[in-house]
């Protein structure tokens, strides 16, 4: 009797398989290199629509029903990530087609337990090139500190800082930094910072006035600290006062509205619009460009570059952002580390140069080696 | 009634703004003070409520509930030193407030050094190789097929593109070579074709984003004769 049973099931679950397999295909799979929180589904309709014009995938976590997704028939691969809460958590997924008359028919039901890993195998590669680079910069700031010399080409928008800030100096107007609108773990917000410290000193020795409208809370403390060192540094404790880096506001638009309207009433001779910007980019350089004032910028996001080659007076492209501090304070550290990226560059350059060649001629395995993540 | 007023503060706040074109006036600053104003409001509310909330109030009463004393204390532990940050209104303690602030900056950095390794190199770099579909991007029979069918398709897309690509990669990167000396022949002969593909790259960025701005525009002009003018029809005339 159970074998008899057992037989009627297997034939069943042959029979939807077969049904499935006539009109898709059907698969679960477990998210490679996560901590066991995703599952895909994996549906690849046949291009018949005449079979089934639309699939419904009803998907449930842990038991719990979570969504039912409807599919038109296209006839290409469509993937739903579902999210799990760890790993271990089971994920039941039914396929069923709907017909004309909006009848469903279940094709397939699946289950997959989520899978969780311990080491994200795409990240080994970039982990050995991390230790390289490391070791790198040891290597080249000792040799920087021993006193290697290390050149460093001229670079115009830093040439034109001590200019700028001249010149606000003469006109008695005040000096504006925008350490751009990112927080502090963006690298751009780092290197402006750096920046900010040898544009402080300068401001000090000078008396200018100066303003350091930011927009996130961590970074007004990073930049206020910064600019007191500075002007310790330059002798002039007496002119630092805790408002010069201020909160400006913590909206993206606020904030530029509040810089803007800040530029307008105190008419700053130089603004300096270093560090990460997005859509506000634009609007803060144009309002300093219609108060007259010089501005240099710098950015490392693609997207905003071109707003400030068309409307500032110098503009620092991408990685000069990077290159700007070490160019400016000639410090050891930053001087070997700038001469290590170079080095890296080089060598990457080399790799990838060696890879087209070799792929031009069908050969692969370089690339693959070298160059893909995965391992 | 309601909807209709508040639509037409939204209307007047929008005409407050663009008010700055003209100059800097006291409308103006009325919509600046009272945008940066609501913007702190809000961003405090978010932050309680997406933040505060589920991440530190919730699971530590949970734990505490569930007597997870370990989590608990887990959770203090992060409190407190999140709390070092208000000893920037003490100037003799104002240094403590360098805790969190090396905390969430190392955590920040180094978190990223591998991820961005990978999606900024590896990635990159790959993609510089190969198309998605794995044809080499340097690829000779290209080449072969646009001369014996010359056509701009053939030229255009499929011969040319790819290897203006990885040309195009190659000299910008040597662009970005800080060490070398402007002389030096590699740097010297790359410098202009690096900085004709970053302009072109760029003034193709500018337009794109240029036509998304003037979408945005388009977007508060319909508001304002899509959306408030019917309103105001139907209200004041009856």
């Amino acid at each position: 009797m159970k074998k008899t049973i057992l037989l009627i099931w297997l034939l069943i679950g042959a029979a939807l398989s077969a049904g499935a397999q006539e009109t898709a295909e059907f698969r679960l799979v477990d998210e490679p290199n996560d901590p066991g929180k995703k599952v895909n589904i994996e549906l690849i309709p046949h291009a018949d629509t005449d079979s089934a014009a639309v699939f419904l995938i009803s998907i449930s976590v842990d038991g719990e029903f979570v969504e039912e997704k409807k599919i038109v028939n296209s006839g290409t691969l469509v993937r739903i990530p579902v999210i799990t809460p760890g790993a271990g958590s089971v994920v039941d997924a039914s396929l069923y087609a709907v017909t004309g008359e909006g009848e469903r028919v279940l094709l397939r039901e699946l289950s997959i337990v989520s899978r969780g890993e311990f080491i994200d195998t795409e990240m080994i590669k970039p982990f050995i090139l991390a230790l390289v680079f490391i070791g790198l910069i040891i290597l080249y700031v000792r040799r920087a500190k021993r006193g290697m010399p290390i050149f460093i080409r001229k670079i115009p928008g830093l040439e034109a800082i001590d200019d700028a800030l001249g010149r606000a100096t003469e006109m008695g107007k005040p000096v504006f930094y925008i350490p751009g609108t990112s927080t502090m773990s963006d690298v751009a917000t780092l290197a402006s910072l750096n920046i900010l410290r040898h544009v402080s000193k300068q401001v000090a020795k000078y008396e200018t006035p100066f303003s350091v409208p930011v927009r996130d809370p961590i970074v007004v403390t990073v930049a206020q600290d910064v600019v007191k060192e500075a002007y310790m540094s330059a002798g002039r404790p007496d002119l630092y006062d805790d408002g010069i880096a201020y909160l400006a506001a913590l909206g993206q638009f606020a904030y530029t509205g509040a810089v803007s309207g800040a530029m307008v009433r105190e008419k700053p001779a130089t603004v300096f619009l270093l560090g990460m910007f997005y859509a506000e980019s634009l609007i803060l350089a144009e309002t300093a460009n219609t108060i007259g004032a010089v501005q240099i910028a710098g950015t490392d996001a693609s997207s905003q570059i071109p707003f400030f080659i068309a409307a500032c007076d110098y503009t620092l492209i991408g990685e000069e952002l990077y290159a700007a501090s070490a160019y400016m304070s000639r410090e050891p550290l930053l001087l070997g580390t700038l001469k290590a990226q170079d080095v890296l560059k080089g060598v990457l350059l080399a790799v990838f140069i060696v890879a087209v060649v070799l792929r031009m001629f069908g050969v692969d395995l370089f690339m693959e080696i070298f160059l893909n993540p995965s391992l | 009634m309601g909807l209709f007023i508040w639509m037409t503060v939204a209307l007047l706040l929008t005409l407050a703004i663009f008010s700055f074109l003209f100059r800097d006036n006291a409308v103006y600053k009325f919509a600046e003070h009272l945008f940066v104003g609501v913007s702190v409001g809000y961003s405090i509310y978010v932050s309680y409520t997406t933040l505060f909330l589920p991440r530190v109030w919730n699971p530590m009463r949970r734990a505490l509930g569930a007597g997870n004393y370990l989590l608990a204390v887990w959770l203090l532990l992060g409190i407190m030193i999140g709390i070092l940050y208000f000893s920037r209104f003490s100037g003799r303690h104002a240094w403590l407030s360098r805790y969190p602030i090396c905390i969430t900056v190392g955590f920040g950095t180094g978190y990223s050094i591998i991820p961005s390794l990978k999606t900024r190199i590896f990635l990159q770099l790959y993609g510089t190789v190969v198309d998605p579909k794995g044809q080499p991007l340097l690829n000779i029979r290209n080449i072969g097929v646009f001369l014996k069918n010359p056509s701009f398709k053939t030229f255009f897309y499929d011969a040319l593109m790819g290897p203006l690509l990885v040309i195009g990669v190659f000299t910008v990167i040597v662009y970005f070579f800080f060490s070398l000396k402007n002389d030096n022949k590699v740097v010297k002969y790359s410098r202009n074709p690096a900085l004709l593909f970053l302009m072109i790259a760029f003034g193709a960025s500018f337009g794109y984003t240029f036509m998304g701005r003037i979408s945005l525009f388009v977007g508060r002009m319909n508001f304002i004769f899509q959306e408030w003018w019917p309103i105001f029809k139907s209200t004041v005339g009856g």
